[in-house]
């Protein structure tokens, strides 16, 4: 094996399993280690897992998800298997086999070797990748225990483990170690740091283990290096800047050649941006000028680029939150809305961009007329000046309006579904035809080394967003590159490469098209659907006034199914299934369902809902013209809807299915199809749901698929610095490869800037970093091997009441049962922390049980304030009123003050938290609440209640609440009455005398409308008959519903 | 049952010891007067308060003892008022809160005596005000009722409600379908079939055996 081949990823090993000297010799693998992004950090983590994954020690792998669990081990098996050839041949061909997996391999021995000198088992063959297991929620608690018992490395959902250690079902002083994944994700009061002091407490040699790429994570907040060090009970750091001279020395190697592409903006855009930049700066303005104790230096436009931007304010405005103005929550959300556009505005299409901001102008406008929604108003940033300009500019990038009325109306415009007082503009996005010069140059290069006799690689372009990676593959797939591929001569390969071949022959047909094909096509469907869209709006807006949100919801779909009819090529027809649906869309829920099957060419009056602004009538017009046209257009035009077809349907969807299969067949796929014709457009793992299955994954992902395809071309359309790490990486590790890399950025745009900060912030949060190491006081204790005073120890376990401390009854002392859910708060630690013994279980009431008698519930003022507005805490309330005898609300007020009543208010105002709070003491007799300024004053007070108590029964309090037969405090059953309380027309006054005169709630329904009346009063009962017969398939029956 | 307990009528009653208290200015949407009472507030028919500064239950900690000796177990709704004039409240509130709960008082905090008289105020003018400002609040459209109507059943969603309403109709012939029916329509199990059977056709009333 040649050394470049271990490096840079060699280098790291002694982070994860440092041999420096240390004070202690027990502490010597334990470590936090600090990487920059995309240094490899997977690779470690595979190399510690293949260590570990063996039957004789027991591992648990913390905070890593579902997805990267299967991606490990996936990997995990690959090196097993490499092993094996490993072991067979020699290593040359072994590396040339399947080279990174080689390599990670023989570091991973490497670091075996360095573990067994630390005194453990070297894991040579016994273990293997079904050592390696997940424990989720759906494992079984008797599955679980077996788990447990059978060692290797366990990768824990973190909620289960402290249940489990908790309850004793984990051997935990029998752990050997844990490995904590993403770092930078567990603070003081996660569930993490709950599980490492759990399993400190009973386990002194065991290993802790930590990694995080994310060094920026570290700096936020007052000595968070240290405080997290603390927290994962570990007393070395070992981090590793991109800038690290071993690093440095070690990426150089292998130097990538690397075409840097900068993209000008188009004029539209850059006023667009300007726009966006100049509303962002106004908000933050208004921001500060109504929040005057917020950190002004943190609130600058720069920062406002960035997601965490989101935290800095949350963090600043959390503990007054319930007292924030809703201007101020408006303002935030605003801000987040804005950086959201100003990303759009470079990874969406044209027309894709103007019909969100046009939602965001629809959803506001419905807002504003709502009768019930007097707390949000419209978002100030709509109405700037700037504003006004992004929606024009947007607008213009996709088309005009004529300043004759339906002067083409028989032009060529018609036959695309366009209104005709409309010219489409549809500019393209600038990186587009960048990027297509780029695949040129690429298939050029291809030709003339296939010609020299080489094999030219596979071409990856890396994308942000699904979204933006279909766009992609569509317009590659259309335009002429020039170089005409040979065709693909297996039909099974995937559908993604199919549609390859199949348009390059159209391609060879319509040869002299010009290379705009792919893009026009694309952006001329969008801009169709676009108005579709609005036609559909008008509509829907006019059903469910008041919903302005849910219709775009509604529109969708109606163009989705649309798809899929037309799909199935009914002949003729498809313009009518179409105007049906949509009609029904109208019609409002199921009521028009039936109503016309024929496409009526006028729809019925739409025109008198006085929505506000020209938006809707526009839509109006536009809902008008397509129900006649559309028929025509779509016959006129039949090639174009078939291809268009299958991408009508919502992007994220196709993506998934198109992705899965080029993942899950990588096997032969790649065996069928030479590389030199492959072009591979991806999304980075980070940006992409598809790829992740519904969760954001972290970017290593992308490592994989760089050492899978091996390509020789890689695009990265779009900037990604952890990927520009990972090429390195790659490169480094395979220094004979050919590597050429283009990079796409837009110049003088909020994507550069963002991109450039990036790689500033990291810098500067590694140099912060690493003076902080420097001066950071750790004491020797913090790793948690040394015992515990030996004296406390010993009086913690004997209760001295009985029989003088003769008999040990520890185990059952100062119990309390805690609801699983409550784990997600730090409470249930410093309960623990105080002595207290936790059992942990689903309450289905309360949150604790302190003793038979006393339940507590427990609520953060922000909880309060919500759950009091919800009714939530009503029903609690409630619920634990009637099962025990001391039903307990606990308040967490903030250490500053509470302020439960809104200003100099003269009048009693019921909106006050204060005047809620004093009706819920009226109700509720035998409720108390207990105050606490802090988790550890609760831990205080919980000592105290328990006192001299009987101990809580765990079933006992497990059983409450479940079954309603079993009810013990109560006289009805609980779900009918909850149901019946919940009717129309039955109030707390009248529902005990239904319950004492009606035997259920199917004689009530079925009760006339007199006797009805003679229950609850002619208005109630007239109000309940009618209820129970409103039929949402018959309009007249909803009436006065 | 009542015993220190007078007719209050509409005003908030005081019992002379508090006089000269700041937080008596503050009680300003109700009327109060002056009455021979046992506990420092009758705040309603049944309900009554003692006022507590923190300040002075850390000189006087057996103070509050004495005065909850005196109320004994008269009174139905026992707040126990306290005012947080100290920073160090931490421990004195961990004691109260004990008292508190083992003698059937509910602690009320308030930061100053303008919010302890809004208070007050707030409990004699809601004492007769029905919860449902607590409880939730039901949007006015039909499908909002029903769903807030059927989610109640455990494990019944948003979703289903559309199912359901779809499939059978009025709220009526939902109650009215079988467990067959039920279970034909998509997303519904055994256990979701027969918690919606169990919560329709099981009485309102349990047990009226037990009870008489």
């Amino acid at each position: 094996l040649s050394t470049a081949a271990l490096i840079p990823l060699n280098d790291q090993r002694p982070a994860a399993n440092p041999t420096a000297p240390t004070s202690t010799s027990e502490g010597k693998g334990d470590g936090l280690l600090i990487s920059a992004k995309g240094l490899g950090q997977r690779s470690i983590l595979l190399a510690l897992l293949q260590i570990y994954a063996d039957p004789r020690g027991l591992v648990l792998l913390l905070n890593t998800p579902q997805r990267e669990i299967d991606v490990l081990k996936e990997d995990l098996m690959a090196m097993h298997a490499a092993t094996d050839i490993a072991d067979s041949l020699p290593p040359a061909s072994a590396q040339r086999a399947r080279s990174p997996a080689a390599a990670n391999d023989a570091q991973g021995e490497d670091a075996a070797a360095d573990v067994s000198d630390g005194g453990q088992d070297s894991a040579e063959a016994v273990g293997g990748p079904e050592f390696f297991r997940t424990i989720n929620n759906e494992t079984t608690s008797a599955e679980r225990a077996h788990l447990y018992l059978a060692g290797g490395v366990l990768s824990v959902t973190s909620q289960i483990l402290v249940v489990d250690m908790l309850n004793k079902v984990i051997p935990v002083n029998k752990i050997l170690g844990i490995i904590v994944n993403h770092a930078h994700r567990v603070n003081d009061t996660s569930m993490e740091a709950f599980i490492l002091r759990l399993f400190r407490d009973d386990n002194k040699e065991g290993f802790i283990k930590a990694l995080s790429d994310e060094p920026e994570a570290f700096t936020r907040g007052y000595w968070k290096l240290e405080r997290s060090m603390k927290t994962l009970f570990l007393r070395h750091v070992f981090l590793w800047p991109r800038f690290h001279m071993t690093v440095q020395e070690n990426v150089e190697k292998g130097k990538v050649e690397l075409h840097e592409c900068k993209v000008k903006l188009t004029q539209p855009m850059k006023e667009i941006q300007a726009g966006l930049i100049d509303c962002i700066d106004q908000c933050l303005a208004e921001l500060r000028r109504s929040n005057p104790t917020m950190d002004a230096d943190e609130l600058t436009v720069e920062n406002a680029f960035f997601r965490s931007f989101d935290q800095i304010v949350r963090s600043q405005l959390d503990p007054v939150w319930h007292r924030v103005s809703s201007k101020t929550k408006l303002l935030v959300a605003d801000l987040k809305i804005l950086r959201r556009l100003l990303s759009y505005l470079i990874s969406y299409d044209c027309v894709t961009f103007n019909s969100f901001l046009e939602t965001i102008v629809a959803a506001n406008a419905t807002d504003a007329s709502a009768v019930f929604r007097s707390e949000a108003r419209q978002s100030p940033w709509l109405l700037l000046d700037s504003a006004q300009l992004v929606l024009q500019a947007a607008r213009q990038r996709v088309y005009r309006r004529l300043a004759g009325e339906l002067q083409n109306a028989e032009g060529a415009v018609k036959d695309l579904g366009i209104p005709p007082n409309v010219e489409p503009v549809l500019e393209e996005q600038p990186k587009w035809r960048v990027l297509r010069d780029i695949m040129r140059e690429i298939e050029r290069d291809r030709a003339r080394r296939a010609d020299a006799g080489e094999v030219p690689g596979s071409v990856l372009i890396m994308v942000d967003g699904d979204r933006a990676c279909r766009q992609l593959r569509e317009i590659l797939s259309r335009c002429d590159l020039t170089y005409v591929k040979p065709e693909p001569l297996d039909v099974d390969a995937d559908p993604n490469e199919k549609r390859n071949g199949e348009s390059s022959r159209k391609r060879k047909a319509r040869h002299e098209e010009s290379g705009k094909t792919g893009s026009e096509q694309l952006l001329t469907r969008l801009l169709r659907n676009y108005f579709r869209w609005k036609g559909g709006m008008a509509a829907v807006s006019k059903n469910l006034f008041r919903k302005g949100r849910a219709s775009k919801l509604t529109t969708t779909n109606t163009t989705t199914s649309y798809a899929a009819r037309g799909r199935g090529g009914s002949t003729g027809g498809r313009g009518q299934p179409l105007a049906a649906k949509r009609r029904r869309t109208r019609g409002g829920g199921a009521a028009g369902a039936d109503a016309g099957r024929s496409a009526e060419p006028n729809l019925p009056g739409i025109g008198d809902t006085g929505l506000p602004i020209t938006f809707e009538q526009e839509a109006e017009q536009i809902a008008d013209y397509l129900s006649q046209v559309d028929p025509h257009a779509s016959q006129a035009e039949p090639h174009l809807l078939d291809h268009d077809q299958p991408d009508l349907v919502d992007p994220v969807i196709v993506q998934s299915q198109a992705f899965g299969g080029e993942r899950n067949n990588d096997g032969h796929s790649w065996g069928v199809i030479p590389p030199a014709q492959l072009v591979i457009v991806r999304p980075y793992a980070t940006t992409s749901m598809a790829l992740a299955g519904g969760s954001a994954s972290n970017g290593d992902d992308d490592a994989r698929v760089l050492e899978d395809i091996r390509p020789e071309y890689v695009v990265l359309y779009d900037p990604d610095l952890g990927f520009v790490r990972r090429v390195e990486c790659y490169k480094a590790l395979n220094t004979l490869r050919k590597l050429r890399v283009y990079y796409l950025v837009y110049e003088n745009s909020v994507e550069e800037q963002r991109f450039l900060s990036l790689i500033r912030n990291e810098k500067a949060a590694f140099e912060k970093l690493i003076r902080e190491k420097g001066i950071m006081a750790i004491p020797i204790d913090q790793d948690g091997r040394v015992s515990k005073d030996p004296d406390a120890e010993f009086w913690r376990t004997i209760d001295t009441r009985l029989a003088g401390g003769q008999i040990i009854s520890a185990a059952n002392r100062d119990q309390v049962v805690v609801d699983v859910r409550e784990f997600r708060s730090s409470l249930p630690a410093l309960l623990h922390a105080a002595h207290l013994n936790l059992r942990a279980c689903t309450l289905a009431v309360g949150d604790y049980v302190l003793s038979p008698s006393v339940c507590v519930e427990r609520k953060s003022l922000p909880d309060l304030v919500g759950s009091l507005k919800s009714g939530r805490l009503y029903s609690q309330c409630e619920a634990m009123s009637l099962h025990y005898k001391t039903p307990v609300l606990l308040i967490e007020f903030e250490k500053s003050k509470a302020g439960f009543f809104s200003g100099e208010g003269k009048e009693i105002d019921s909106r006050d938290v204060g005047a809620r709070l004093a009706l819920l003491v009226l109700h509720f007799q035998k409720l108390r609440i207990v105050w606490s300024s802090s988790p550890a004053a609760t831990a205080e007070i919980f000592v105290e209640l328990k006192k001299n108590q009987e101990e809580p029964d765990m079933k006992a309090a497990m059983a409450v609440g479940v079954d309603s037969s079993e009810a013990i405090d109560s006289a009805y059953s609980i779900t009918p009455s909850d149901v019946l309380r919940s009717l129309p027309g039955i109030t707390s006054k009248n529902y005990r005398r239904v319950m004492s005169q009606v035997r259920d709630l199917k004689a009530l329904s079925e009760l006339d409308l007199e006797a009805c009346c003679a229950l609850v009063g002619k208005e109630f009962g007239t109000q309940l008959h009618a209820f129970f017969r409103a039929d949402p398939k018959d309009e007249a029956t909803l009436v006065g519903v | 049952r009542r015993a220190g307990a007078s007719r209050t009528g509409n005003s908030i009653i005081v019992n002379s010891c508090q006089r000269g208290n700041g937080i008596l200015k503050y009680i300003r949407n109700v009327p109060w007067e002056y009455g021979p009472i046992v506990p420092d507030y009758q705040i309603g028919e049944t309900a009554c308060a003692l006022f507590l500064s923190l300040k002075y239950h850390r000189l006087h900690p057996d103070y509050v003892y004495t005065r909850i000796k005196q109320l004994g177990q008269s009174f139905l709704i026992r707040v126990l008022l306290c005012v947080v004039d100290i920073d160090d409240h931490q421990s004195s509130i961990r004691d109260l809160t004990r008292i508190a709960v083992y003698n059937s008082f509910t602690i009320i905090l308030a930061w100053s005596a303008e919010e302890a008289g809004r208070y007050l105020e707030t409990f004699k003018a809601y004492e007769h005000k029905p919860p449902d400002l607590l409880k939730e609040r039901v949007d006015p459209d039909y499908l909002a009722k029903l769903t807030d109507a059927i989610t109640q059943i455990k494990s019944i969603n948003k979703t289903d409600v559309i199912t359901l309403a779809s499939a059978f109709g009025s709220l009526k012939n939902i109650i009215a379908a079988s467990p067959d029916d039920l279970e034909q329509c998509p997303g519904f199990g055994k256990e979701k079939v027969r918690r919606l059977h169990e919560a329709f056709n099981e009485p309102f009333l349990l047990n009226k055996k037990r009870r008489s």
